[in-house]
């Protein structure tokens, strides 16, 4: 009899326990460009704001554990922990769409992957690139590398000429999602 | 009895749970935005200006740098005499202060003679793509459409509107025109307006000397 109980509470413990496991891999890797500066020093730049192409170049690591359902994967970017505006120094602000972020193939090893051009830096965020292409499954940070590029002050919407001096600064987010 | 145990443990082990998930992965990018403040000021013509008078009506009328429409004695072919150009240029909206150093003209030769700032007057122009009453304003020309008497430093003489276009610009933006007189008697709508009465019938008569005084201007960030 003792034997009898022992055995269903053993099973109930069995029945409470559950499996996790993951389905993917993924790394978002700075290889190139871990901080970036607008300098605006002259009226030229005022004018025509400041553009640092491919400021930043990420490796991606990206592997499927499900033997298949993994279909793609893509990058967003959004400010971090939903910041609406850069801060200065002195307290002044400038709203996150003063920066536009553009997304690149950095090596010629993503050709089937869709990049989606400038984007506004928005709290929201927006798809900096996405792929689907099988080729991209696995991805290897050595060979699957995205630059980033950054625009600053470049459209008239968000023109600096006039804005307050100060040293204004934002974090931006990257993020790496799997897509099933 | 042995049987129904594993039976009942397998029953339960079918309600337990198989959990997998997707990874993603995030980093941060930090961004600074150095906005360093470009403010210059820069005077390409009439640094000097100086007014002689050595006739009846030049004492009667005055002299002007706007001969045409002042009715000073000096003919209309001497306008770019007495005019002083000059140029802004700022990355932040702008305010121009200007003004004598003195309280009043100073004899050179001897100076306890001395000529009230008001016999000399000015008129401005905006020759740039900001205009008075949008990106700038001038108090002490009514928008560069009076002619305002000298005033001892500091006087506002240029300031950002407050529009939504910003006085900020480069120096095809701020490109002014001052046009100077002297003993013009041109009394309009201005704040400081002209001495009403011409040199030639002040009382007491001005001293014959030549008078001097520095006229300061002062750029700063809005």
């Amino acid at each position: 009899m003792k034997k009898y109980i022992l055995s269903i509470l053993f099973s109930l413990l069995v029945s409470s326990l559950s499996i996790v496991g993951q389905d993917n891999v993924a790394r978002l890797t700075v290889l190139i460009g871990s901080h970036i500066e607008f300098n605006f020093n002259s009226l030229q730049r005022y004018e025509n704001g400041i553009q640092i192409p491919d400021g930043t170049t990420f490796g991606i690591t990206m592997v499927d554990l499900t033997a298949g359902t993994l279909t793609g994967w893509h990058i967003d970017a959004q400010t971090f922990l939903g910041a609406p505006d850069l801060v200065g120094a002195a307290g002044n602000t400038l709203p996150s769409e003063t920066i536009q972020i553009e997304a690149t193939d950095a090596n010629g090893n993503l050709g089937g992957a869709t990049f989606f051009g400038l984007q506004d830096l928005t709290p929201v965020g927006a798809t900096l690139m996405e792929t689907t292409d099988p080729a991209h499954i696995p991805a290897n940070p050595n060979t699957h590398q995205v630059n980033i590029s950054y625009e600053c002050g470049m459209l008239p919407a968000n023109n600096l000429l006039g804005a307050p001096s100060d040293y204004y600064f934002i974090e931006i987010e990257f993020i790496l999602i799997p897509d099933f | 009895m042995k049987k129904l145990t594993y039976l009942i443990a397998g029953l339960l082990l079918t309600g337990s749970v198989a959990n997998a998930q997707a990874v993603r992965d995030r980093n941060v990018i930090p961004v600074a935005v150095n906005l360093n403040q470009v403010l210059r000021m820069t005077i390409t013509n009439g640094g000097n200006i100086e007014f002689t008078f050595n006739s009846i009506d030049d004492y009667r009328f005055g002299l002007s740098g706007d001969a045409g429409t002042s009715g000073s004695a000096n003919p209309a072919s001497s306008d770019p005499m007495y005019v002083s150009d000059f140029t802004v240029a700022s990355s932040t909206r702008w305010e121009l202060s200007y003004g004598s150093e003195e309280a009043t003209f100073i004899g050179t030769d001897n100076p306890a003679n001395t000529l009230t700032l008001d016999n000399v007057g000015f008129g401005l122009a905006s020759n740039g793509t900001h205009v008075f009453a949008t990106e700038i304003t001038s108090a002490p020309t009514v928008d560069g459409t009076e002619i305002s008497a000298l005033e001892v430093f500091p006087v506002v003489l240029i300031t950002d509107n407050g529009n939504v276009l910003s006085s900020a610009g480069d120096v095809t933006d701020n490109d002014f025109t001052i046009t100077w007189r002297a003993g013009t008697a041109e009394v309009g709508a201005a704040p400081a307006t002209m001495n009403a009465t011409v040199l030639l019938e002040q009382n007491p008569s001005p001293v014959p000397d030549r008078y001097i005084t520095n006229v300061l201007f002062e750029l700063a960030s809005l």
